[in-house]
């Protein structure tokens, strides 16, 4: 018995087996049906294995068999809180191989959409991931200026959620008159609407307890785990699509890519909301600059790529969002494969929990910021 | 299990409403499914000769393709593009087991990938139009298509990857800018290791890594694709091996640990094993989920009526039919 020695982390010798902990796939906290197994040595975690699939629809396989134009749909529902961000990606991967070339106008709009939908999906983020740590009033806040953005996504598009924004080629329609105004509108309210969920989280002691130094990540680790978007920025690597590999019109903008030092939780947390900041000044410079002109480039009605493949990726809301199209010069394509950010950002979860508690496990699968029909497609 | 034979057979004339109901009784899994395959018959049935008339239009393209004499990668790709139509039809090639059995003779028949999308494209485009578009088509790919192939034998990166390898690099090109390496199997591990540490290439995080099933390539049946980047020199590189169909890739999860579960969705789409990978088991399938849905013999609309039978408990529920449809009660 006195051999004994305390193992790291063990805080007495009364040594529990260890159990086994089933958390979901019904879980509040787990964002949709994610079943994660803790294996537990009291309430440290100790094994994690995530159990992923229960909303498996073949998106991959449908996509072999509809032709180009009709796949655009299924991306609205993989990261169905950022529908019009994967629109944007599969779009520009086939205009990508046709070798079209969209009116500027067009890209302008899809920039505004996009990083509207960005500061949606962020704050979406925001308020369930404070409402799982213990501070509900966030995500009533957070929600009533979503609901602004999806007013403006609902008033130009049609739809709220599973919003179908962009076509092959450019926009089915040209902007409404008030849709200037709008956007500039809920502009001039974020800022002040941003500083609101700061003052109630920034120097709250019990957030700053749930969220300082739980899950730290050092950047090379982050990189080896493919690990991208405001995860991967949190633990101060400056890898931001939009600015590596510019698409789209963000070559025009002017933006920072906030980066954090230390790569825990809190960090991630202070990228995301400096990121809906960011956001909001490429709206403005977009809004500034929006050019007059046609919003549909010519683009045939049956789409037949030329024999060969394409990679293409944008900055999503979760992280680097990818297609790889592989044509055969059909209609359809012969393979479409989606690089899924919150599957690839899930995998991390098992690294960052091991050690934690399971209050933790919580917090963390809410920084990696998933959504299950990404995960599962 | 009566109303789910009923759901497979494909021709059902007047009864796709029945099938709905019937799918509705059963629980969630075979639901989405079921509906959907109610849906197609009618579909084709309702367009035989559309789905006849754009066919041989794609067999004259392909043909006039393969006789173009330029390009070798656009004659392998008009090969394929012939074989496709094919490929759904010959019944499942022992790859995909045991329950596909039993579903198979009627499965891929209702299910040709033609009916399906052939459909929707008349509701866009006027159909007498789609017909024609896809008959002028022929001369355009030949001229679009080795363009986008193109040769990168003067890259710095890429002369310094043959110096290193030599004859393991079967292939070097980029299609629209983008850089492709075709390594032979042999060598993979050795050239990820090298593109990994080498001060020139600093490829550190594995972007993606998939597959895509080649079924007409004799011997070399997939095509392992690694998506690589490097943050440091913000460039990226494509790596390619190509695979015997039941070979075994050497894994890449050692160097890359975020290839894991990429790796592992591979297995479970493809059924291709990872030698090396340190957890190899399927993903996103239950795990005795039978055959690989990314194959191409798979078929689109495919119901696994057995392994929903055998892990989803239904039963049937005496419906108070009167309170739903006087006539559903009627018929039956």
């Amino acid at each position: 018995m006195q051999d004994q020695q305390l193992a790291k982390g063990q805080e007495t010798l009364f040594d529990a087996e260890e159990m086994v902990l089933n958390m979901g796939p019904q879980h509040p906290s787990t964002h949709g049906v994610l079943r994660v197994i803790l294996k537990l040595d009291g309430e440290t975690v100790v094994g994690l294995d995530c159990d992923i699939g229960f909303l498996h629809r073949g998106v991959e396989k449908i996509g072999e068999a509809d032709t180009y134009a009709m796949i655009t749909p299924y991306w609205d529902r993989l990261d169905y809180v950022a529908a019009v961000s994967n629109d944007l990606c599969y779009v520009e991967g086939v205009e990508k191989m046709l070798q079209v070339e969209v009116p500027k106008r067009a890209e302008y709009v899809r920039v505004i959409l996009t990083e509207l939908q960005r500061i949606a999906s962020h704050l979406l983020w925001l308020g369930t991931h404070a409402m799982d740590i213990g501070a509900v009033t966030v995500l009533l806040y957070c929600f009533r200026e979503r609901e602004e953005i999806l007013k403006i996504f609902e008033d130009f598009i049609g739809a709220r959620l599973t919003a179908h924004a962009f076509r092959i080629g450019g926009l089915w329609w040209d902007t409404y008159p008030e849709f200037e105004p709008r956007v500039r509108d809920f502009l001039k309210i974020l800022p002040s609407r941003v500083d609101e969920y700061e003052t109630l989280l920034n120097a709250n002691r019990i957030w700053l307890q749930r969220t300082v130094g739980i899950g730290i990540l050092p950047a090379e680790e982050a990189i080896n785990l493919s690990l991208t978007g405001p995860a991967l920025r949190g633990s101060g690597v400056k890898y931001d699509v939009r600015k590596a590999q510019p698409y789209s019109a963000y070559s025009d903008f002017n933006f920072e890519i906030p980066v954090g030092e230390n790569g825990d939780t809190y960090d991630r947390y202070l990228v995301r909301m400096e990121e809906i900041k960011q956001s909001a000044i490429i709206i403005e410079q977009a809004l500034d600059g929006l050019p007059e002109g046609p919003v549909m480039a010519k683009v045939p009605k049956i789409i037949k790529p030329p024999v060969g493949e394409v990679y293409h990726s944008i900055e999503g809301p979760k992280g680097e969002l990818g297609v790889y199209l592989v044509s055969d010069g059909t209609g359809k394509p012969y393979r479409m494969r989606i690089r899924p950010p919150s599957y690839i950002n899930l995998q991390s979860l098992k690294r960052m929990s091991i050690g934690h508690l399971v209050a933790d496990v919580v917090a963390l699968i809410g920084t990696l910021d998933i959504v299950l029909g990404e995960v599962d497609r | 299990m009566g109303d789910e034979t009923k759901d497979t057979s494909p021709n059902q004339g007047d009864e796709p409403s029945d099938i709905k109901q019937s799918a509705t009784d059963q629980p969630d899994k075979s639901r989405p499914s079921g509906t959907v395959g109610a849906d197609i018959p009618e579909k084709a049935q309702s367009l035989p000769s559309e789905a006849g008339s754009v066919s041989p239009a794609e067999e004259i393209e392909a043909k006039t393709k393969a006789e173009d004499p330029s390009g070798e990668t656009l004659r392998t790709e008009a090969k394929i593009e012939v074989a496709l139509p094919g490929v759904e039809k010959p019944s499942m090639t022992p790859t995909v087991e045991g329950a596909s059995a039993s579903g198979d003779p009627s499965a891929p028949k209702k299910v040709e990938p033609e009916g399906p999308s052939e459909k929707p494209s008349p509701q866009r485009a006027v159909p007498p139009k789609a017909a024609p578009a896809a008959g002028h088509k022929p001369p355009p790919p030949p001229r679009k298509g080795p363009t986008i192939t193109v040769d990168i034998t003067g890259d710095p990166l890429i002369d310094r990857i043959r110096q290193q390898f030599g004859d393991a690099i079967t292939e070097t090109v980029a299609t629209l800018g983008q850089q492709i390496v075709r390594v032979k199997k042999e060598s993979l591990i050795r050239l990820c290791n090298f593109l990994h540490d080498d001060e020139e290439a600093l490829f550190d995080m594995c972007t993606d890594l998939t597959a895509v099933h080649w079924p007409d390539r004799a011997g070399q049946e997939f095509d392992v694709v690694i998506l690589l980047y490097s943050v440091p020199k913000n460039r990226r590189l494509r790596v390619k091996v190509s695979l015997a169909d039941g070979e075994a890739c050497p894994s890449v999860t050692p160097i890359w640990t975020g290839a894991n579960w990429m790796e592992r969705e591979v297995f479970d789409m493809f059924g291709m094993r990872f030698e090396g990978h340190p957890d190899l088991r399927r993903i996103l399938l239950p795990a005795d989920w039978p055959g690989h849905p990314l194959r191409k013999e798979y078929p689109i609309e495919y119901r696994d009526n057995e392994w929903t039978d055998k892990h989803i408990e239904y039963r049937e529920i005496d419906y108070d039919t009167s309170l739903i449809d006087v006539k559903y009660a009627e018929r039956r």
